[in-house]
């Protein structure tokens, strides 16, 4: 029985010792049965060898020694394999054993003729005997040797000493030898089992020991498994809450996308309508004698003008606001010349400024990089919505920007500040500043116009540019924000000094001398479904010079472009909408590339957004353009690819 | 030894549950092992130590025309049956006398030595071979041996010069048994002291010639020699 905890250590000690020994009786008795079956056999083999006739006269007869081996050594070892066969590990086992292994020795010398060295067959049966590491049987085996010594010197004294005589001092000289021996094995089998004593005690602590661990380790793995249970069920619990937020997502992404999908309609529907609207009325300040109408009708399209413009602002900034918010706004990273932009915004703005009797003072506080890498669209955005209102909330004095490179590598910015001498920030609204739909007060929007959302946008975009936009400081009499951006690496690039900046090219010289004739001789397609954008568009394409032919949808686009082409005049420009009934301009501009036309496609699209242009591009136009319609930038891109097609 | 037997025994069966007709077979089987062992060792131990037959009345070198009485030094006469594997412990017994006495004695094997049987080529015969000093002799039909009274194979006597017999007897404890006897101790001692305390031991071996009813078993024949 293993230790337990709560058993003393000495009785599984002893128990353990118990075992051993048995074990070690139980190994010793089937030794010897092996050993003593050996010896009867060599005794017979001994006795045929030496004596195996005995003779008178010419007679032989067998001699007395081979009946004596085979019965009286068969008859000292019948005995002792039987109990080691039927009864072995125990003491009349051994004991037996120890008498039969001597008797043994007695009759081995006698079938030797009683030579000196068979004599040593009783050392090494004693020897063999401490095996069991039982002194008792070395005592019994001792005893009976001692015996045979004083019988047969008492019975036939000369057999044993050569004299006739017993004589005590004989017998004791041949047992005092056994004894001799006896005292070292003997001593040898105590120390023996003072060692197993040692091993058993060892083994019981090792056991107890065995047996805290093994507590121990049942213990820690109820714990563990506790554990295991409470961290399965938190897992459980929180792929519930993962599957349910989820779901949360796909809701929230599906109202996202409904968000996305519903503002992109709304603005195609709202800027189709705003084409014609626009368009119609350029077309009215700029057709007849329009310097005999009234001033009134003048103003009239002129407000119109002004609303439709600040309509096309709102839905832009509204469209940048709602991509911001759904975090699906991704900004380019191209390379762009600072000075460059800064000198076409301050060109630009300085028309407006002027209007107010202000100037635009740029400075640069040391060299600045020639080129960094930024999305100048939306760097170009933010600095026009900073200028615009500075010149929006400014009656008199002007408008400084302040450009420098700060910070050290690698956290080096571009830092522009905007400062006007206008009418400042009240402290309470300032905090309110950079939030949606929020302007300094509700008079604001009526007098100075605006959505609210161009310093949230900014603000968005300047930190989406790797930097930020604040207020630096502001009072009534003036206000400065401060514009940081992430120039990008600078490795390898070369500083401008300010004189050094780039001197923005005159507007008026880059723009198209003349509209008129400008789309002279070309042959152009255009693919709309509006009606009224068909008249309108077509009145400007026409007015530059242009042969214009109509499809209503994409698939008569698609039969008209082919027709041309197979009849030898292609069109050298199609103007291609993107979202008509039967067919959308898509499918015609990728059915068109499929069969090989290589004339350029300008996608003309109500869809403002940037994948818009990209998803164009993909479906195989050539260029993009969105509604309503810049005239001029229409007659522009179309002589540009018209030139680029014909090259 | 019974004692420990006994404890052994009461260990066995009281703790371990041994049946109860295991109990009580137990130390009966022990018991009867222990005498019939006892028997066969004592009639083994008589076998040994029952001497053989001899007819040696006479006390005189007897006249015969074999072998001639050397006169200048003790004659030591050992009569062998050749077959004899007792005979052994005896020529073992005579080395070592030679090898004390060497020329001081004129030694004498007789081996028997029948008629028709090639007897002439036994380990005996080589044996004695190999002893210095010694002379071999085929004793024909066992003459000798009957004129000289030895009937069993290892009877040895010693003549003095004058032809008086000093000794008669064997010259090994019991039946082919070697080591320290009366037989080797009395003739080595007239050999180198010229007198000897045992004149007759008895002789252990095979019969060379089977007779008489007049030769008489004793088992304490040495004691006759005793002075």
């Amino acid at each position: 029985m293993a230790l337990s905890e709560d058993r003393p250590i000495n009785d599984r000690a002893r128990e353990l010792l118990e075992e051993h020994r048995d074990s070690i009786y139980r190994r010793t008795d089937h030794m010897f049965a092996w050993l003593m079956l050996f010896q009867w056999i060599a005794g017979i083999g001994i006795a045929l060898w030496v004596s195996p006739y005995s003779w008178a006269g010419r007679t032989q007869y067998i001699h007395p020694h081979i009946w004596s081996a085979l019965v009286v050594g068969g008859l000292i070892c019948s005995l002792p394999i039987l109990l080691a066969r039927y009864y072995p590990g125990k003491a009349i086992t051994r004991q037996t054993i120890a008498v039969g292994q001597a008797l043994a020795s007695a009759l081995l010398i006698h079938l030797m003729g009683g030579r000196i060295e068979a004599h040593f067959h009783i050392f090494g049966s004693l020897a063999f005997l401490a095996f069991y590491r039982d002194w008792k049987v070395l005592v019994t085996a001792s005893i009976v040797v001692a015996v045979d010594h004083l019988v047969r010197g008492l019975l036939w004294p000369e057999s044993l000493y050569g004299i006739s005589l017993f004589g005590w001092h004989r017998s004791l000289e041949h047992v005092g030898w056994i004894v001799f021996e006896d005292v070292f094995l003997i001593y040898s089998t105590w120390i023996s089992c003072r060692e197993m004593t040692v091993i058993a005690n060892r083994r019981a602590e090792m056991e107890k020991m065995q047996a805290e661990v093994e507590r121990e380790v049942t213990e820690r793995t109820r714990e563990i498994e506790l554990q295991r249970l409470v961290l399965q069920e938190s897992h459980e619990r929180l792929e519930r809450q993962t599957i349910e937020l989820r779901k949360a997502i796909e809701s929230s992404e599906g109202a996202n996308r409904a968000k996305s999908a519903f503002l992109a309609n709304m603005s195609h529907e709202i800027r189709t309508p705003l084409t014609a609207i626009l368009g119609f009325a350029d077309v009215l300040l700029e057709t007849g004698d329009i310097y005999k109408a009234p001033v009134e009708r003048i103003d009239a399209i002129e407000t119109i003008r002004r609303n439709g413009s600040h309509l096309i602002s709102l839905i832009n900034d509204l469209l940048d606001f709602s991509k911001i918010e759904a975090g699906k706004f991704q900004v380019e990273n191209l390379p762009c010349s600072l000075h460059r932009l800064i000198a076409d915004i301050r060109q630009l703005m300085q028309v407006r400024a002027e209007e107010k009797k202000l100037n635009i003072n740029v400075e640069y506080s040391g060299p600045i990089p020639e080129m960094i890498l930024t999305d100048p669209t939306r760097l170009r955005q933010i600095l026009m919505n900073l200028l615009s209102n500075a010149i929006k909330f400014t009656h008199e004095g002007n408008v400084n920007m302040n450009v420098g490179l700060v910070g050290k590598a690698p956290n080096r910015r571009i830092q522009i500040d905007v400062t006007d001498t206008g009418i400042g920030i009240s402290e309470e609204m300032r905090g309110k500043l950079f939030q949606p739909f929020t302007q300094a007060d509700g008079s604001m929007s009526r007098r100075f116009g605006g959505t609210g959302l161009g310093l949230t946008i900014s603000k968005r975009f300047a930190e989406l540019l790797g930097g930020d936009l604040t207020i630096l400081e502001t009072s009534h009499t003036g206000t400065t924000f401060r514009l940081t951006i992430d120039p990008g690496p600078l490795h390898n690039v070369t500083f401008q000094e300010p004189e050094t900046t780039y001197s923005a090219p005159d507007l008026e010289k880059s723009k198209p001398s003349d509209t008129k004739n400008a789309l002279r001789e070309l042959k152009i397609l255009l693919v709309e479904d509006g009606p009224d954008n068909q008249r309108l568009i077509s009145f400007l394409l026409k007015k530059a010079g242009a042969e214009v032919d109509m499809a209503e949808n994409g698939e008569l686009g698609y039969q008209k472009a082919t027709a041309a082409s197979e009849s030898g005049s292609p069109f050298d420009v199609i103007l291609m909408d993107m979202q008509m009934p039967i067919m959308d301009g898509y499918t015609a501009s990728t059915k068109l590339r499929a069969d090989g036309y290589n004339g350029p496609i300008i996608a003309l699209t109500a869809h403002a957004m940037a994948e818009d242009r990209n998803r164009c591009i993909e479906a195989g136009c050539t260029d993009y353009t969105t509604k309503p319609v810049d005239r001029a930038k229409l007659i522009e891109l179309i002589r540009f690819h018209a030139e680029a097609a014909s090259v | 030894m019974y004692d420990q037997w006994q404890q052994a025994m009461k260990e066995d069966t009281q703790p371990r549950g041994i049946s109860h007709a295991g109990r009580s077979l137990l130390p009966v089987i022990a018991g009867i092992w222990v005498v019939l062992i006892g028997g066969a060792f004592t009639a083994l131990l008589g076998y040994h130590n029952i001497p053989g037959q001899r007819s040696d009345h006479g006390m005189v070198w007897p006249i015969n025309h074999s072998i001639k009485l050397d006169t200048q030094r003790p004659n030591l006469m050992v009569f062998i049956h050749p077959q004899c594997p007792c005979s052994v412990a005896t020529l073992n017994e005579l080395a070592r006398i030679q090898a004390v006495c060497g020329v001081r004695l004129n030694t004498q094997v007789i081996f028997y030595s029948p008629t028709e049987m090639q007897w002439e080529d036994t380990s005996k015969v080589r044996q004695a071979l190999a002893i210095p000093n010694v002379h071999i002799t085929n004793d024909a039909d066992g003459q000798l041996a009957q004129q000289f009274g030895a009937l069993t194979s290892g009877h040895t006597m010693l003549y003095s010069g004058d032809g008086r017999r000093i000794f008669s007897g064997g010259i090994t404890p019991t039946r082919g048994h070697e080591g320290d006897n009366l037989g080797r101790k009395s003739i080595v001692q007239y050999v180198l002291d010229g007198e000897t305390d045992c004149d007759r031991t008895n002789v252990f071996g095979c019969p060379i010639l089977v007779t008489p009813s007049e030769v008489v078993i004793n088992s304490r024949g040495s004691e006759h020699g005793v002075k």
